[in-house]
């Protein structure tokens, strides 16, 4: 038992019930569960790095080695597009706290754009791969290759969708309470996919040719 | 298509076709269809004739009510805990038919009267509904009823994603009994054995059943999951620190910490598998470089800290129970909070023993178990905890203690087998064998005692009346009946090398202790009635058995018995004030166990939704195309989900208010409702030391 | 009250059917072959062994708990005869206990634990030690074990022969195993005799043992591997090393051959419902890595029916697997096994 308050000298004192309405700041509280969000999605790519881990260097019968598929250099070409996206971003994120709605609106169309061509080039990329033959399906260390990029690359198309939304919501809407939450939430979710990025530049990546 | 299917498959009905193939000739199907077709057809039926479609839609199928939720979780739970009972009996019975060459066989089967598949089918929908379906289901819908109210809170933090985690797993629900009917289920355990649920060894839609009933649960329970740990974050009452957070939610906050980081690494798992089934890639292959003890290793990542997230739920309700009965405080609660973390803690360091004979050297191996045998000192201290609560206490034998006893029982039996199944060197002759078996039914029945004991405990909240104590007691002696002549003769079939996912039974000297557990069988049968003819009579004298208070048990001890029963949809008129660990119990002790606050204010409330019952069609509609490969369906179904979820960022009107002279009309009524007299005179206990404030009775 | 007296009452009832089953099917647990608690051979009693002393060491703290509920809740019940005092709810001698003596003894365990694991290691188990020494360090006999679904072949390299679905050994002689599987995971165990040990396919593991006496012995997998699984039982016969040379003598007068075509037969999906062996006198030396090598490159077909249901009989269910052992026309007839003390 807690002993502060446990012996009361006059019960007519306590208060038993809030007398004010209850506020819960519904931003703060988005955020919370966002975070809470965000440590399964880092569990998800726990689970497929140690994957990686297992799968890294699995060729089984295949001959397409690592350093055949992974060319670091011309994936700096996307790491460049989504880390300028995620910098607009953080630029937006200056205009909401200034109040200012066109300059939000301007970074977070570039910030969108930019992460899209992080999309196309990446298809470009993998579509090439497999006109090479070096499909998911000839060997473990390049299923673990596809699934492990493109893991990442459904997050940051779900992030686009998502952006697109926001920005149609901010036109609209303006400012409101909603929408700054989605807004912020989205910041996180979009920082956490440059971070994941250099995870997989480095572990798959630059690991993988050396 | 990418992969090499046997059998038909076309881009209009995908692997539909090869339904043409099947027959169904099989009386148990026909028996379980007939069950399920009479079962629901009553249901709509009764929904048709008394005209309750639109009752149904505006006041259950669209509400984010975290109580109606809860209930909501609880049926669908129980429901299937009914049909993994049909299954554990349909095993039982049958192993007990098929014993010795010279055994019968009928209905086409070699021995007893289940063909090979179809008792791998049964074996593996048993473990796999019983763990994600009926039992998870029930402890969530627990924690949906009983959290809010237990820290003082008028809803969840996010009763939207409430609602979309309960439709996600009534779709796992759906599709779980779709299986029964449209082709097969997978045979390949509920662990999912790789290679063996590989598409070259199960070439059938049966694994892809599974697949997406792991999938989706484990979806709905990360959701759910963060959900409850924001709201017990975020949502408390003022004076309510971690610390004062009653034990139960203690637990449940262990229970979803587990969830939120363990269920992603099944879907990963099952992600990979999907690939591999689906695509043709080599994660879980024994060629092309795959390696399918990964499987196995990231599987029981999420498998043993999901033991956990399954039974400390269960400890805390027992938690609960124990003290409300011993008419006492928990004995050393921060203790009791400690043990609970420790336990969700070491969750994690344990699932290799899973396979400890996978040829591991001996020191991971040990390492492993020590790891094991760490769960077993905070477990122990519960047990020890619970005693002396009990100690110096008055203990009353309702029927939730029966239960919460029997249970701590239990857990002692489950508990020392589980530190022998810790130890790698016994683990090699024991591993796979009924022993194994026994111990962790004997561990989920610990649960499933604690969610009978649950069940009666907060009957009388959740509904506002009593479930009949007699029927209660017959059911617990039933089911303790069952539980001790099922498990008790599976231990010893064990010691005597008896194999799990047995279909035929090569040694006949096994034959009577198979017979016994039949006869448990029948005891638990007899228990299933006890408990339905229990409900029914229940229902029948409701007003009867009506509860007068707010606090049914009258020595109950945390904040859910601070408001009428059965709550109003607000929860609270107006927000407690916490003052101490047991703020029930402190109120009673000290006369101020009004309802009635000074003044009311306005109160924000969420507005019933439609999106979370259209994402969830799509969701199922998606999986049962997947299952077929029917990929344009899925494709709308894709498009479908995202479209509903933009919708709803589109809405803006998605609360309201209560005003507070509307809520103090409401107020009035339901306080009219209670017997003041026998809530003012609360009996004191005498727990806070010498009484100082005799007399003053409150409001 | 209640509680203890039909719950008594029942796990009495229990024990008494319990013992009658064991009495009246088989003689004295000793002599039923599906005991495992009277082990043959250093490692089997390593396990039992550990179970002992585990049970053992636990009772030290379940028999105080089991006591401590029941007492509290007897003597505590409303109206009984204890004090009651609501007050008393923390105690700090009562936690350094409740939290300490469990710690001391899965220390304790811990101890146990590691010795065990390496006594019954399965790759390199120290428990056959001192066996080994005392029998003279005989050089071990090899065996390489497959599984497929949903048969066992036996393959003893260094004598040039193999066995279907039975295994024969000496007795006072170290036995190293190799193990791997054509398709799926299956888990090999023979009760009393040898613990157990996954097989995996495209991956070897080692199980060792050593027999002191000779007997019968079952064999089975544990670990479920399709619809055949619960047929994979087979007798091991322990023999005294004279006889196990006359039958490794007879063995390769037999004529059959194993080489990998021969292989690729045999593993196809057979349910061995009647227990039929065979012995090959001219087994391709490679076969085993040979396997092995074939599983990882992905080059074994072995083709289940697509439409795997509930509904397909087991006449069905016959006709495509085959049920009945591929080489029943080879069976080997009683001369070729090893006569014995015990009966077969």
């Amino acid at each position: 038992m807690s002993t502060d308050l446990s012996r009361v000298a006059d019960p007519g004192s306590i208060k038993l019930y809030t007398t004010e309405p209850d506020h819960h700041d519904p931003i703060t509280l988005r955020s919370i569960g966002f975070w809470l969000y965000m440590m399964s999605d880092i569990m998800i790519f726990a689970g497929l790095f140690a994957a990686h881990g297992v799968y890294g260097d699995a060729y089984g019968t295949s001959k397409i080695t690592a350093a055949q598929v992974i060319d670091p250099i011309s994936a700096l070409f996307p790491t460049l597009f989504l880390f300028s996206s995620v910098l607009f971003f953080g630029l937006a994120g200056v205009a909401l706290k200034n109040n200012d709605r066109k300059e939000v609106l301007r970074w977070m169309t570039a910030a969108f754009v930019v992460g899209l061509v992080f999309v196309l080039q990446e298809i470009w990329e993998f579509v090439k791969l497999a006109q090479e033959g070096a499909v998911p399906q000839a060997s473990a260390f390049l299923s673990d290759f596809w699934t492990i990029v493109w893991a990442h690359g459904l997050h940051v198309i779900v992030g686009l969708i998502w952006m697109a939304v926001v920005l149609i919501q901010v036109l609209r809407d303006g400012f409101t309470e909603a929408v700054v939450g989605r807004f912020l939430n989205l910041r996180i979710f979009w920082f956490f996919q440059a971070v994941v990025w250099v995870f997989v530049y480095t572990f798959v990546y630059l690991m993988g040719v050396s | 298509m990418f992969m090499n299917l046997q059998g038909p498959w076309d881009p209009l009905f995908g692997r539909l076709p090869m339904l043409l193939d099947l027959q169904y000739n099989n009386p148990w199907i026909m028996f379980a269809f007939a069950l399920v077709v009479l079962g629901g057809g009553t249901v709509v039926a009764a929904l048709t004739y008394y005209k309750l479609w639109g009752w149904l839609w505006r006041d259950w199928l669209t509400t984010v009510d975290h109580k109606k939720i809860g209930i909501m979780y609880i049926i669908i739970g129980l429901v299937m805990l009914f049909r993994g009972f049909f299954e554990a009996a349909m095993i039982r019975t049958h192993q007990a038919m098929a014993v010795g060459p010279d055994s019968p066989g009928i209905l086409g089967a070699a021995h007893g009267y289940l063909t090979p598949f179809h008792i791998s089918e049964i074996f593996t929908v048993h473990g796999t509904l019983m763990i994600l379906l009926a039992v998870t289901p029930i402890l969530v819908g627990f924690m949906n009823l009983i959290v809010p109210l237990q820290i003082g809170a008028r809803d969840m933090a996010y009763p939207f994603l409430n609602a979309v985690g309960l439709w996600l797993t009534a779709m796992a629900a759906g599709l779980c009994m779709v299986s029964l009917f449209v082709g097969s289920f997978s045979h390949a355990g509920w662990v999912g054995l790789t290679p063996l649920t590989e598409l070259d060894h199960s070439p059938g839609v049966g694994v892809d059943y599974w697949i997406w009933i792991l999938q989706i649960s484990s979806i709905a329970s990360t959701v759910g999951a963060v959900n409850l740990i924001a709201t017990m974050l975020k949502m408390r009452a003022p004076g309510m620190s971690l610390m004062r957070m009653p034990i139960f939610s203690w637990t449940a906050m262990g229970t979803n910490i587990i969830a939120l980081t363990s269920f992603p690494l099944l879907t990963v798992a099952i992600a990979l598998l999907t690939l591999d089934r689906y695509v043709g890639t080599h994660f879980f292959t024994a060629d092309g470089g795959g390696n399918f003890m990964m499987y196995t290793n990231l599987f029981w990542l999420w498998g043993h800290p999901e033991v956990y997230f399954v039974v400390l739920p269960a400890f805390g309700f027992i938690s609960e129970i124990i003290p409300t009965f011993s008419e006492k405080p928990l004995f050393n609660h921060t203790s009791m909070i400690f043990a609970t973390m420790m336990i969700a803690g070491v969750s994690w360091l344990v699932w290799l023993h899973h396979f400890f004979i996978m040829g591991s050297g001996p020191q991971v191996n040990t390492f492993f178990s020590i790891a094991t045998m760490l769960v077993g000192i905070p477990t122990g201290v519960k047990v020890f905890n619970w005693a002396f609560t009990m100690f110096r206490g008055r203990v009353r034998l309702e029927t939730p203690m029966l239960w919460a006893l029997g249970s701590v029982l239990l857990l002692i039996g489950g508990g020392m087998t589980g530190m022998m199944l810790a130890i790698p060197a016994i683990n090699y002759v024991s591993h796979n064998s009924v022993f194994v078996v026994a111990h962790f039914h004997n561990m989920f029945l610990i649960i499933a005692f604690a969610i009978f004991g649950a069940v009666t405990y907060w009957w009388p909240k959740a509904f506002g009346f009593y479930l009949d104590e007699k029927l209660g007691k017959i059911f617990f002696w039933l089911f303790w009946g069952g539980s001790v002549f099922v498990f008790v003769p599976m231990y010893a079939l064990g010691f005597l090398g008896m194999t799990r996912r047995l279909d035929y039974i090569a040694h006949p000297s096994w034959w009577p202790l198979l017979m016994l557990e039949v006869v448990g069988i029948a005891l638990y049968a007899a228990s299933v009635a006890a408990f339905v003819l229990q409900v029914y009579v229940s229902i029948r004298d409701r007003e009867k058995n009506r509860v007068r208070t707010s606090d049914a048990w009258e020595t109950s001890r945390s904040l859910e018995w601070a408001t009428h029963c059965p709550p109003p949809f607000y929860n609270f008129g107006a927000t407690p004030i916490v003052h101490s660990n047991d703020e029930w119990a402190w109120r009673r002790e000290h006369r101020l166990t009004t309802l009635k606050p000074e003044n009311y204010s306005d109160t924000h409330m969420p507005k019933n939704t439609a999106v979370p019952i259209v994402l969830g069609f799509f969701v199922g509609l998606f999986s049962i195309a997947a299952v077929w490969r029917v990929w344009w369906v899925m494709g709308l179904c894709v498009i479908g989900m995202i479209a509903t979820l933009i919708f709803r960022a589109f809405q803006k009107d998605v609360d309201y208010v209560i005003p507070a002279d509307e809520m103090e009309a409401m107020e009035r009524e339901k306080l009219d409702q209670i017997d003041h007299r026998a809530q003012d005179s609360a009996q004191q206990t005498g727990e806070m030391g010498e009484p100082e404030i005799d007399g003053h009775a409150h409001g | 009250m209640k509680t203890t007296t039909i719950q008594r009452g029942i796990a009495a009832l229990a024990l008494a059917m319990l013992v009658l089953a064991l009495a009246g099917c088989s003689g004295s647990p000793v002599q039923d072959p599906f005991w495992f608690l009277h082990p043959n051979g250093p490692i089997a009693r390593a396990s039992i062994f550990y179970l002992i002393v585990d049970v053992l060491l636990l009772l030290i703290v379940i028999v105080p708990a089991t006591a401590l509920v029941i007492w509290t809740f007897f003597r505590y019940r409303k109206g009984g005869k204890g004090r009651y005092d609501p007050t008393y709810n923390h105690s700090v001698i009562v936690e350094v206990v409740v939290w300490g003596v469990p710690l001391l003894l899965v220390v304790v365990l811990s101890y146990f634990s590691y010795q065990g694991a390496r006594d019954v290691a399965p790759f390199n188990p120290q428990a056959l030690k001192s066996a080994v020494a005392k029998s003279g360090n005989k050089k071990p006999l090899r065996i390489d074990v497959i599984s497929t679904d949903w048969q066992w072949l036996f393959i003893y390299p260094d004598e040039g022969i193999a066995m279907s679905n039975r295994l024969v050994v000496p007795t006072g002689r170290k036995i190293s195993m190799n193990l791997t599987s054509a398709t799926v995971t299956n888990d090999f165990y023979v009760l009393k005799l040898v613990n157990q040990i996954y097989m995996m396919p495209g991956m070897r593991t080692k199980q060792h043992f050593f027999v002191e006496r000779t007997g019968t012995y079952q064999g089975f997998s544990t670990e479920f591997s399709g619809p055949g699984f619960s047929w994979m039982n087979y007798k091991v016969l322990a023999v005294t090393p004279g006889k196990f040379e006359d039958w490794v003598q007879r063995a390769r007068q037999s004529g059959n051959q194993m080489n990998w075509q021969d292989f690729e037969k045999f593993a196809q999906p057979t349910i061995n419902t009647g227990d039929r062996w065979s012995l090959y006198s001219q087994v391709q030396p490679n076969l085993f890595s040979k396997l092995i090598h074939e599983v990882k490159a992905g080059d074994m077909n072995i083709v289940w029916p697509a439409r795997l249901s509930e509904n397909m009989t087991t006449h069905e269910f016959d006709r495509k697997f085959g049920t009945g052992s591929a080489n029943s026309d080879k069976n080997g007839t009683t001369a070729d096994h090893p006569s014995q003390s015990n009966s077969d």
